[in-house]
């Protein structure tokens, strides 16, 4: 079985947890959807989650119920409430979230100072991302913010992640499912892959400091 | 919403109108609503159709709705036959007569006296009465407390309490009824709650904390944490104890 994903049965005696807490924690959003794999096993069809994610959250979950945060309250510190986070381009500037190099690639293609969509936010803090790790160049960071611009809104509700992929010299960006398995020919690299929701939470978790 | 004007639509013989902003929608005779709807209340008495999205605080089918589109309610009750062709999302939900959902339910309250078919996922923080269900996906539930009274089936259920009961006067722990009774079974693969109580259940692995498999039932595997109790007329394959959680 892939070591990267851990099987409920394991999930509720590693972390503690009864069903009722994981169902309940799933209905209040505290779990995403998508961490939910059913897989067939030699008994039947199971359910698996990837183990280093959920295996956080539920810490974090826990944390906060010891500091007597109600689920509403964990569920809103855990999956960002997409249209709060609003800020304009300047905002964003000076707030310092992201790099100078991002802002610059980015306000080249969006118009004015208007608030940036929900969608907008994600895109910058991924470009961002990369480019900080060096995954990217400049030019590069380009392609990845067309490909998010033109694609990410048909994702909406859906949890998406960013590839990064270079072959001989050519570099591309696309966008798929989450859950979604991709394979390449030999020569082809990927050099990133980010998940689109944790770019949200994480910028979320920074604009709340 | 200060400023907003709601007009009500009321139908005796027929029509068809447009979707937008209502009072009160009343569909007498027939009637048909293209578009998105956003209402007060919403009533069929004799047959409606909405081409579209329906939002109401309050929605009654006394006849036969057709709802091509997602449906928001705070109430919403059925007491004769209504099919939602997309998802839906109610407070409180009574299923009196029929109702068919293509896509998932999330609701606070579900009170079930009819039958009630789900395509995708159940979400609700409580499922009582009695009736039949049948749900595609996961039944996820904090309280289910249901008397089956018609064949019932979904993939899974899970939640906190998971109570599954025979009509009352129904079948004693004589196996030899079982037939007899086979209509009013629950069929599912896997029930997984930190309570559960199960009669006249058929299941391929019952998990939980307090496990009781009572009369008529049959099942694959219990995986208990703290406590296990058989029903004579229970057939169980195997019974396990695990680590207990907690």
């Amino acid at each position: 079985m892939d070591p990267d994903l851990i099987s409920k049965k394991e999930l509720l005696a590693e972390a503690g947890i009864s069903y009722g807490q994981l169902y309940r924690w799933k209905r209040k959003g505290l779990i995403p959807e998508d961490w939910f794999v059913r897989k067939s096993t030699f008994t039947g069809q199971e359910t698996f989650f990837p183990r280093e994610k959920v295996l956080a959250r539920i810490e974090k979950i826990k944390s906060m119920q010891d500091e007597d945060a109600s689920l509403d309250e964990i569920a809103d510190a855990v999956a960002p409430d997409l249209a709060e986070l609003s800020m304009t381009l300047s905002q964003v500037r000076e707030s310092g979230l992201v790099s100078a190099e991002a802002l610059e690639l980015f306000s080249a293609v969006s118009d004015g100072d208007a608030p940036l969509a929900f969608g907008e936010m994600v895109s910058l803090s991924a470009l961002d991302t990369l480019l900080k790790t060096g995954d990217v160049s400049q030019d590069e960071g380009r392609i990845v913010l067309d490909t998010l611009q033109e694609n990410y809104p048909q994702f909406e509700g859906r949890s998406a992640d960013l590839l990064f992929v270079r072959r001989m010299g050519l570099s591309t960006a696309l966008l798929v499912t989450s859950d979604a398995e991709v394979r390449f020919d030999r020569a082809a690299r990927v050099i990133a892959r980010l998940n689109l929701s944790e770019c949200a939470e994480s910028l979320r978790a920074r604009t709340r400091r | 919403m200060t400023d907003e004007v709601r007009t009500d639509i009321k139908t005796a013989g027929g029509g068809a109108f447009q979707g937008g902003l209502y009072g009160e929608v009343v569909f007498n005779g027939s009637g048909t609503i293209n578009g998105d709807v956003d209402a007060i209340t919403y009533r069929v008495n004799g047959a409606g159709t909405s081409n579209g999205r329906v939002k109401a605080q309050s929605v009654t089918v006394n006849g036969t709705a057709n709802f091509n589109g997602e449906v928001q309610a705070n109430e919403f009750t059925v007491n004769g036959d209504a099919t939602i062709r997309d998802g839906a999302g109610f407070g409180r939900l009574v299923a009196k007569g029929n109702l068919s959902i293509g896509g998932s339910v999330a609701a606070h309250q579900i009170e079930l006296r009819g039958f009630l078919r789900i395509g995708g996922d159940c979400q609700a923080e409580a499922v009582t009465g009695e009736g039949g269900f049948n749900v595609a996906g996961l039944l996820n539930a904090g309280n289910v407390d249901v008397i089956v009274q018609a064949p019932s089936s979904a993939r899974e259920i899970g939640g906190e309490r998971i109570v599954v009961r025979q009509p009352a006067g129904g079948l004693s722990s004589f196996t030899g009824l079982m037939t007899v009774f086979a209509e009013k079974r629950l069929t599912v693969d896997t029930i997984e709650g930190d309570v559960v109580w199960l009669e006249n259940t058929t299941a391929r692995v019952v998990r939980g904390k307090n496990v009781t498999v009572g009369a008529g039932c049959a099942v694959d595997l219990v995986e208990y944490a703290e406590s296990y109790t058989p029903a004579g007329g229970a057939q169980v394959r195997e019974a396990r104890q695990v680590s207990p959680t907690q």
